[in-house]
């Protein structure tokens, strides 16, 4: 028994030696993005076009050469676990060597919001001088991060109180996703669909509003795309918005909803795959289209490997998130400016292996 | 864990059984998880220069602080041979009751009373389920949670509520002394654990009632009583700990608590404490608490990826079930 003891120090001990997008600040929307070209004491466009290579990134802040030494940012994420939030990750620390400085990156786990605080109290022993987060409670960060000086920059989801704010515009990314799916849909309502009801589904979660503002916008661009659904409905995928919540949700809607035909904007990529594959096990692939945004690997590949029924992804370029949240972070901390462009590449069957060959 | 109780009147009054004495392979035992802390410590005060700071291991002391608290409802509760699972719901309901009920203008103090009431009420529910319906505390409280829980959704609608005014609960987030205010009611909570559990008669018969349910009622102790009664204090706890969460987030979120269970178990788990009733502390349970909050705080300095801190996580869970079922086996002999 004593071998047990010791084995659990020890395997303690060794372990842990082994393991050794649109909108700008809510100040900053004014700057204008980087000029395309040029040298001198600031990166360019050329130059990030350049390192970022496929991800292709559009900056956000032209980056002084010469930044302040010890100049480190942190970044919580809320679920490294999540395929977005893992490209998004490797981003910011990309990002950060390329323009050669620390970011310190604590992770949520499954999206638990009520670890932030904590989690920033651990990361907050390096001083950095940026702290990005994306959690739809951050008042208590507010607080903390205000008392010990360090600039909050918000991060896909606003927090009142923060110093900055970095995410994607939700009307403009809805809307773009609305159209890409009236486009593929309109076809289908004066043929195959022709003698069906014509449902909108946005697969959004009710507890985080941004969401719903997306999946909302989505069916306001399906409108504008000239489709108008005889109805639109907006079930809840609940807290985490995973492929399970999106089969989950898709599959229950679909055995309410036998007879008719189904458009579908889902608020990221797990939702739209879970949503696809609920479809096929229906086998109902003849009444479904789905526009997914986020274009992470997984709707990547989803995309890549289904039979037409996922009609475009919007691209939010989750890498190029990460990479520009280091930007705004830079000006942040500089104190100057920075610019997002709106989302605006859609991912089809046309350019998908032009835009993304190594997947 | 179900309390089958069957009254034999007449039988004389028994103290608490005595506890055995330990070979030294159980001392061994005993001593393994000070050892793993020790060494955790040890190992990350070397491989980072900042662990081993004042203003980090106040950091450790205020980031275990819920988990701590919570763990110690269940230790209570599970030396009585009661296993609560229902605190993550308690912490989800009591800090959006109280975010909803002040954001519609109902007085902090009525809130936090409603939220109380209702966390209470937890309690309540699942003792009657255990004692009265004889169902297994493990399958009473993961309903009772889980409805629960479906309850602060909709008491939420579905949303993050956002406190009206975040300074009222500002308390948390202060310090006394120097010291974080939760690190400080958490100190509160273990040391009325331990004087509840081995300076007075509730803490001998909640041994006694955990160790052999059938020979304290024979023994004249109020077997469903005392089962109420840690079932309470497990969801008084949770009450506690929700408001610090709620102080500590600024709002009211349904899905505050979910990812405790891991943490609050492991710590538990981890103090060797086993799931039979009769044995364990709330001092042993602190140990386990600061294992798996040292844990989680020296990975993030050293900037080791989050997957692999799950899989240390699951490692020092297994780790703590294995010596458990080897204490287990050795008591069986």
């Amino acid at each position: 028994m004593k071998h047990f003891s010791g084995l659990s120090s020890a395997l303690a001990v060794s372990a842990t030696v082994l393991l050794l997008a649109g909108c700008a600040t809510a100040a900053n929307s004014s700057a204008e993005p980087p000029a395309a070209g040029g040298s001198g004491d600031r990166y360019t466009q050329d130059d990030v076009t350049t390192a970022t290579g496929i991800h292709d990134v559009t900056s956000v802040f032209s980056v002084p050469k010469s930044l302040p030494e010890d100049l480190n940012l942190a970044y919580i994420n809320p679920s490294l676990g999540t395929p977005f939030f893992k490209s998004m990750s490797d981003g910011y620390k990309a990002a950060a060597e390329f323009y050669g400085v620390d970011i310190h990156e604590a992770d949520l786990g499954n999206f638990n919001f009520a670890d932030a605080v904590n989690k920033y109290d651990t990361i907050s022993v390096f001083q950095p001088e940026v702290v990005g987060i994306l959690t739809p409670s951050g008042a208590g960060l507010v607080d903390r991060t205000r008392a010990d000086g360090v600039k909050l920059l918000a991060s896909g989801i606003p927090i009142e109180g923060a110093d900055g704010f970095i995410g994607t515009p939700e009307r403009e990314t809805g809307m773009l996703a609305g159209s890409v799916l009236a486009e593929g849909v309109a076809p289908l309502v004066d043929d195959e669909w022709a003698d069906q009801e014509v449902v909108f589904v946005g697969l959004g979660q009710a507890a985080i509003p941004t969401t719903m503002e997306r999946v909302e916008s989505g069916l306001e661009g399906f409108e504008a795309g000239g489709v108008e659904p005889d109805s639109a409905e907006f079930p809840d995928l609940g807290k985490s918005a995973t492929v399970a919540d999106g089969v989950r949700v898709m599959a229950d809607f679909l055995t309410a909803h036998p007879e008719q035909a189904i458009a579908v904007v889902a608020m990221n990529d797990q939702a739209g795959v879970g949503a696809l594959q609920a479809v096929q096990a229906a086998g109902r692939q003849d009444d479904v289209r789905i526009v997914t945004i986020g274009a992470d690997e997984v709707g990547r590949a989803a995309f890549k490997s289904d039979d037409g029924i996922i009609l475009g992804e919007v691209d939010l370029n989750p890498w190029g998130a990460g990479w520009r949240w280091v930007e705004a972070a830079l000006a942040l901390a500089l104190d100057e400016e920075f610019v997002i462009p709106a989302p605006e590449r859609v991912i089809t069957r046309d350019n998908v292996d032009e835009l993304y060959p190594e997947d | 864990m179900t309390a089958t109780i069957v009254a034999q009147p007449g039988t004389p009054p028994a103290s608490p059984p005595p506890k055995p004495k330990a070979d030294p392979v159980d001392r061994i035992l005993d001593v393994g998880i000070y050892i793993a802390l020790a060494a955790l410590v040890l190992v990350f005060s070397v491989a980072s220069p900042y662990f081993l700071t004042v203003g980090n291991l106040l950091n450790i002391g205020q980031a275990v602080a819920q988990t701590g608290i919570l763990a110690a409802g269940v230790t209570i509760a599970l030396i009585a041979g009661q296993l609560d699972i229902s605190f993550g719901s308690v912490i989800a309901i009591t800090a959006v009751l109280i975010a909803v009920l002040t954001s519609a203008g109902v007085p902090v103090a009525v809130a936090v009373l409603a939220a109380v009431v209702a966390g209470l009420l937890v309690g309540v529910l699942n003792g009657v389920l255990i004692v009265h319906l004889n169902i297994s505390s493990i399958i009473s409280t993961l309903a009772v949670g889980t409805a629960v829980t479906g309850g602060a959704y909709l008491v939420a609608s579905g949303q993050v509520v956002p406190l009206p005014d975040p300074t009222v609960f500002s308390w948390v987030n202060a310090r006394i002394l120097g010291l974080p205010v939760p690190m400080l009611i958490a100190i509160a909570v273990y040391v009325a654990g331990w004087i509840l559990l081995s300076k007075t008669k509730l803490g001998a018969h909640i041994y006694a009632v955990g160790g052999n349910s059938s020979a304290a009622l024979r023994a004249g102790i109020p077997v469903k009583r005392i089962y109420f009664t840690v079932l309470l204090i497990s969801s008084g706890l949770a009450v506690l700990a929700g408001v610090i969460v709620l102080g500590r987030t600024g709002a009211g979120d349904p899905s505050y608590g979910a990812a405790d269970m891991f943490t609050v178990l492991g710590a538990v788990l981890l103090s060797g404490i086993g799931l039979g009733g009769g044995t364990g502390s709330v001092q042993r349970t602190l140990i386990g608490v600061l294992i798996i909050g040292v844990l989680a705080n020296g990975l993030v300095l050293l900037g080791v990826q989050s997957y692999y801190q799950q899989l240390l996580n699951g490692a020092v869970l297994v780790l703590a079930v294995v010596m458990e079922a080897i204490r287990r086996k050795r008591r069986s002999r």
